[in-house]
């Protein structure tokens, strides 16, 4: 096998250098001539505008600006894809020492670990009376993608509801709180956990 | 009368403008390099009227050489196209016939191979035949690329310029014919 690669190694080198060794082409005489001749019944050239050449140059400019701009795009969107927080916020809701029919001690913590928390809201429900306790917007200023200040992870706060102040009666009470992270999930909504806490207010008395 | 002290794009700003004996200037200087470029893409018999071609496709094709540009690189491009078309013509009118090894190519191979090859002319005769005869087994694309790269000793990179090829393709086409001659050329050894 190797004897026949070195044998054909051989051949192919006295063939390249055959080629190598080719005398110079010699011209007939009347070629020139003819060549001359035969230019001369062709028509005569014109320059490519410039202004059309430079048109073809953008056009391909730009098409390979476009191209290289949608791959862009393509890689972005698939790296937002990959890395998007899907996990919602957890929220927990705490009775506290202290409360009272009147007074209700409550403390409530929130927290998301990817993202962080955009806001917090707490609402309370009795029947036909419906009151927002707590709207806090915990969003970093700046805009969603470039956030200038620090991003909120976990929060936790005390929840004091004074039932007399908020005008509620004896009976059942519902307690919904909202938390939303910072997350680009859902339309750049962001994702969303509910609580439903019910509490009941055995008698309002007078403070 | 031609002005020898012109640069090329002169020339051919001369030529746009008109004066179509200016070509004459143009084909005074780069009739060698062109006769030396079909020389080697082309049998001699053909060459002459591959030669003329090339001169008669530059001119139609002067107003789009650029300014910038070089002529004579310009010229080689055109000149190897027209090897090219060359060829590919041939096949298509010989619809790929392939013709037995001539006897004598094979006794060269013989005698070449018991290193009783002098290296005469008649020995250098044969080798071209039997070049030209495997050559003949490859596609116009394959033959072109090969002669470049591998009997002219162009870079990958000048005869993908040539060619207007890309490098790689360039340089997976000028593998793949060079393996399909050393086969071809490996059934002739005795």
């Amino acid at each position: 096998m190797k004897a026949s690669g070195n044998r054909l190694d051989k051949v192919e080198e006295a063939l390249i250098a055959a080629h190598r060794r080719q005398e110079d082409l010699q011209l007939p005489p009347e070629w020139r001539q003819r060549v001359l001749e035969d230019i001369k019944a062709q028509p005569q050239p014109e320059a490519v505008p410039q202004e059309k050449e430079s048109k073809a140059v953008v056009l391909n400019k730009f098409g390979w600006a476009a191209a290289a701009f949608s791959f862009a795009v393509l890689a972005a969107v698939c790296l937002i894809l990959v890395t998007l927080d899907r996990k919602d916020p957890w929220v927990a809701l705490k009775l506290e020492k202290g409360t009272s029919a009147s007074l209700a001690n409550f403390r409530l913590e929130a927290g998301d670990n990817e993202s962080g928390l955009r806001n917090l809201t707490v609402t309370i429900i009795q029947k036909e009376i419906k009151i927002e306790v707590l709207a806090k917007d915990l969003a970093p200023h700046g805009m969603l993608c470039f956030p200038t200040g620090d991003v909120v992870k976990k929060v936790n706060i005390p929840l004091a509801l004074n039932t007399h102040k908020l005008g509620l009666h004896a009976g059942e009470v519902t307690i919904i709180i909202v938390a939303r992270d910072l997350s680009w999930n859902n339309g750049f909504a962001g994702n969303e956990t509910t609580l439903k806490k019910t509490i009941y207010i055995a008698h309002n008395e007078n403070p | 009368m031609p002005d020898y002290v012109s640069d090329d794009t002169q020339v051919v700003q001369a030529i746009l403008n008109g004066n179509i004996n200016s070509f004459e200037i143009l084909m005074d200087r780069y009739q060698d390099y062109v006769s030396r470029i079909v020389r080697n893409h082309v049998p001699q018999n053909d060459a002459p009227e591959v030669a003329h071609d090339v001169f008669v496709q530059a001119y139609q094709s002067l107003g789009g050489f650029k300014e910038s540009g070089k002529f004579k690189h310009w010229l080689s491009k055109i000149a190897v196209r027209c090897c090219h078309d060359f060829w590919r013509n041939h096949y298509y009118r010989k619809n790929n016939l392939v013709s037995p090894l001539p006897e004598e190519c094979r006794d060269w191979i013989g005698q070449l191979l018991a290193d009783q090859s002098p290296g005469s002319d008649a020995d250098r005769v044969e080798a071209r035949d039997l070049l030209q005869w495997a050559l003949g087994q490859l596609s116009a694309q394959e033959r072109t690329v090969l002669t470049l790269i591998h009997l002219d000793e162009y870079t990958v990179a000048e005869a993908a310029d040539l060619l207007g090829w890309g490098v790689i393709r360039t340089k997976v086409k000028s593998h793949r014919a060079r393996k399909k001659l050393r086969k071809v050329l490996g059934k002739c050894l005795p």
